[in-house]
């Protein structure tokens, strides 16, 4: 009995270190510092008063090169163009699937025609595990008040390629993230869907 | 060689594929992994069932998904286009591997698996024709990246009145995927499961059966339910298994009404899994 309490207290105090203090909608978002493709630094407490959202990219994933024939970059276009802030994070290591330097994500902005505030480079995933990024793309989206309200995919139709009517289980699409950005920020509500499973590539986190 | 034989050749040709049952449906020039439609029995019945089976095998080092794909990946699906008062089951999915790489784990299948579906004809179906059996299937495979793929695959299968066995070698992917498909749990072992904040408490009483058990791991059946790249810390005290399983980040604040999934039991060489649905007392 004596030896079972203590690996159960073990497992309560030593259990899990994976992505143990992950994102959790409600809560303030995790802190971060970032350094977008140019060399200028972000830092969350920056974007206080507005609406932020951060997209996990990986320029090769497929999953992300679907969304980038033009859904994700109308998007990025509409609620930029309504003062939101918008922040694309490459989380991929070195050697690793995604993987681009400063040079290599301005190209890809550039080429993809994307609408972003700033294209920030996590080689060591510091940003990622700290919001527990699992895919991209992975989105999240904070309030002005820095407080989570969106943690999940970008839509509910990770097979359809082009725009659709319906996912292929019949229901009508949504963009999470635009649902999310039109109920609290235009109609001033709660956010109806504020957690879903992200789908996609994983991030190539560092071994 | 006159007519005559040559027709007979033809006709005896004819009649091999007449009642040589079917043509097995395979894919062709797919990246990574090949996928072939077989039918378990040579022949449906009107009125009966037959359960088909997609075989996939899978380039070394790369791997589809399981039912519940994990942290990242795809589910394969499946489109049918059947004759009509044909219907297609849902799909049998064996006990997946638990495939890791920083900070991720999935769930899924190496090597190959054969996924099952059971097909039902209509009774007013008739005999001693051929009915095809399309379907469209999507997956994703990966290895540290993905590649989304799909095959239509089309398969012929005689109407009989009366089923007949069948020898082929096709045979060994349904038994090794039957024998793979998760069990219900043994009526004499007591499972249930509890919460804290952070995890779920699986605790299953064995009756002592277990002793050999070198590791247990618990597969959710829906996403968002638990934190997938976590420890699971497993001990054991007498005849019962402990789980400590971290609940996701993504977890409703109303938590679940209960914890479905596989716990898979891995002793030395062999490894079983059950089917465990475990209502949960609040916390």
């Amino acid at each position: 009995m004596g030896r079972l309490m203590t690996l159960v207290l073990a497992a309560i105090l030593f259990g899990g270190s994976s992505l143990a203090q992950a994102a959790r909608v409600g809560d303030p978002a995790p802190n971060f510092t970032a350094t977008d493709s140019h060399g200028k630094t972000h830092k969350l407490s920056d974007f206080k008063g507005k609406y932020l959202v951060l997209e996990w990219h990986n320029q090769d994933c497929p999953f992300v090169v679907s969304q980038y024939k033009g859904k994700m970059q109308r998007l990025q276009d509409k609620w930029t163009k309504k003062g939101v802030e918008w922040l694309a994070i490459i989380s991929s290591a070195p050697g690793k699937q995604g993987y681009v330097d400063a040079a290599g994500a301005n190209a890809d902005v550039k080429t993809k025609g994307a609408h972003v505030t700033a294209t920030c480079l996590d080689p060591e995933g510091v940003i990622a595990t700290a919001y527990g990024a699992k895919t991209t793309p992975h989105m999240f989206v904070i309030n002005p008040k820095g407080a989570l309200i969106y943690n999940g995919a970008i839509d509910n139709a990770p097979r359809e390629d082009g725009d659709v009517a319906k996912n292929e289980n019949g229901e009508a699409f949504v963009n999470y993230v635009d649902q999310a950005l039109t109920e609290a920020m235009v109609q001033k509500k709660k956010v109806t869907i504020p957690s879903t499973p992200p789908y996609g590539c994983h991030v190539k986190y560092k071994d | 060689m006159g007519i005559r034989h040559k027709l007979r050749g033809i006709f005896s040709l004819a009649s091999l594929f007449l009642f040589a049952a079917f043509s097995p449906a395979l894919s062709q020039n797919l990246t990574h992994l090949k996928v072939e439609l077989l039918p378990e029995l040579p022949s449906i019945q009107p009125g009966g069932s037959v359960t088909l089976g997609f075989h996939f095998r899978i380039q070394r080092g790369w791997h589809i998904y399981w039912q519940n794909p994990g942290d990242s990946g795809q589910t394969p699906s499946i489109q049918w286009t059947l004759p009509d008062g044909f219907t297609a089951g849902e799909i049998q999915w064996p006990t997946p591997e638990r495939l890791t790489s920083p900070k991720i784990a999935d769930y899924g299948y190496t090597n190959e698996v054969t996924l099952l579906v059971p097909i039902q004809a209509p009774a007013t179906l008739k005999p001693n024709r051929m009915v095809r059996l399309s379907a469209r299937v999507h997956w994703l495979v990966c290895q540290d990246i993905c590649i989304p793929g799909s095959a239509t695959l089309n398969l012929r299968l005689p109407v009989r009145k009366k089923a007949s066995p069948y020898n082929s070698r096709h045979q060994y992917y349904f038994q090794t995927s039957r024998k793979n498909m998760p069990a219900p749990l043994p009526a004499d072992w007591k499972a249930q499961v509890s919460q804290g904040a952070k995890d779920f408490h699986l605790s299953v009483d064995t009756g002592g059966a277990l002793s050999k058990a070198t590791t247990v791991l618990f597969f959710p059946s829906h996403p968002n339910q638990v934190e997938n790249a976590a420890t699971q810390k497993y001990s054991e005290s007498g005849s019962t298994f402990e789980l400590f399983v971290k609940k996701s980040d993504q977890l409703p604040a109303a938590g679940t009404p209960s914890l479905e999934g596989v716990i898979v039991v891995k002793e030395k060489k062999t490894q079983r899994g059950y089917w465990v649905n475990l209502p949960l007392a609040g916390r």
